[in-house]
């Protein structure tokens, strides 16, 4: 192989590689996911809920219509809603990516659930998503397992007073 | 008096016309002096309520009569652990607030209720609540001791049925429950509505001897 022919395998095989990785997840596409994580679980969980931020940088709106992961048993889109005092969880079928918009999951809203994870869910590991939307396909995510810190983010229920800001 | 200094006179312009009735404002006025900005940040429960002596099992798969826990001031959580979200949010608020006390966390027993028996078995307990801290403890049981024990904190449940892989699920509401020593319901708390609010009036609690 000459340094020519060399560098054209490389050059080919490295174009190939992010043909077929790196383009269809990254660079130019419409849908991207923004601090994504899992929150740490207990050894025997059966649920564990993982957070990001999808941003759709598209004129077009999108939707996330299904989670799949080799990590646990199902995965599923729930949302908490907080009614008065009470906290509800439901299942969605779909999460609306708005057009230039952002659909963000976090504690107390929505999330994505790990249904009987296999293995813990701990912190400075990593679990293996792939988001499927209905225009911009599939994309293939490692989500860090982290810890959640600071005080909780729940919806104060009504009837309730403020935190006590110093 | 309510001490002078402007953090507590903001605190207290802020916090008029909110929750707290006119008997507890007046109480506070009365007994925060010295004892630092310990307003009740919680429900007062006034009078408070003697629970009923309930026999649950413990995340050792024991029986525990609630009786058997007096002697402590219990900080209640009810909830399930197939419970992603609300669940270790709210515990993890409650183990903060639980080591915010310092040493007087001795006389403090957090405790998770769990209103899902046929899932949550004692060994998924002992693993859940030690995941959010080592002095926790779990209480479960048959349906009807639950209901009875939930009804008395003025907790509410409700299970339904979910098209989800995971079954049913359970709402609930998202209180921390603060029961005296002599088992008597006394306060309750939205935890991770409000940080510091549950060992903030940890002293206000201990010093109101109705």
């Amino acid at each position: 192989m000459t340094p020519t022919q060399r560098f054209s395998f490389l050059f080919g095989a490295a174009l190939a590689g992010s043909l077929a990785v790196g383009l269809p997840l990254s660079w130019g596409q419409p849908i991207h996911v923004e601090s994504p994580w899992v929150r740490e679980a207990p050894p025997m969980a059966q649920a564990a809920g993982v957070f990001m931020t999808i941003k759709n940088a598209s004129d077009q709106a999108d939707r996330l219509i299904r989670v799949e992961s080799p990590a646990a048993r199902a995965v599923e889109i729930h949302r908490t809603k907080i009614a008065g005092d009470m906290a509800t969880m439901e299942r969605i079928d779909a999460l609306d990516v708005p057009a230039n918009g952002e659909a963000v999951l976090k504690p107390g809203g929505l999330h994505i659930m790990l249904i009987d994870p296999k293995g813990q869910v701990k912190t400075g590991g990593t679990v293996p998503l792939t988001l499927v939307f209905e225009k911009a396909g599939q994309m293939a995510l490692d989500v860090p397992v982290k810890k959640m810190e600071g005080p909780g983010h729940m919806k104060k229920p009504h009837g309730q007073p403020g935190p006590m800001k110093h | 008096m309510i001490r002078s200094d402007s953090r507590n006179k903001r605190a207290a312009k802020r916090r008029l016309g909110v929750i707290v009735t006119a008997a507890a404002l007046a109480f506070v006025a009365g007994s925060a002096a010295g004892s630092g900005p310990a307003f009740p940040r919680g429900l007062i429960q006034d009078p408070p309520r003697l629970l009923p002596d309930v026999t649950l099992t413990n995340q050792n798969g024991s029986a525990v009569r609630l009786s058997e826990l007096r002697g402590k001031w219990l900080w209640i959580f009810v909830g399930y652990t197939f419970c992603p979200d609300v669940c270790p949010t709210a515990l993890a608020d409650v183990a903060r607030e639980y080591d915010a006390l310092g040493p007087a966390k001795s006389g403090v027993r957090a405790v998770f209720l769990s209103v899902d028996p046929a899932r949550d078995s004692a060994d998924r307990l002992k693993e859940y609540v030690r995941h959010f801290h080592p002095d926790f403890i779990a209480l479960t049981g048959q349906v009807e001791e639950i209901d009875r024990l939930v009804r008395a904190l003025g907790a509410r449940y409700n299970r339904k049925n979910a098209e989800s892989a995971g079954g049913y699920l359970v709402d609930h509401t998202t209180y921390v429950h603060v029961v005296d020593p002599e088992g008597r319901l006394r306060a309750r708390y939205s935890a991770s509505a409000e940080p510091g609010g549950l060992s903030g009036d940890f002293t206000f609690l201990k010093g109101e001897k109705p």
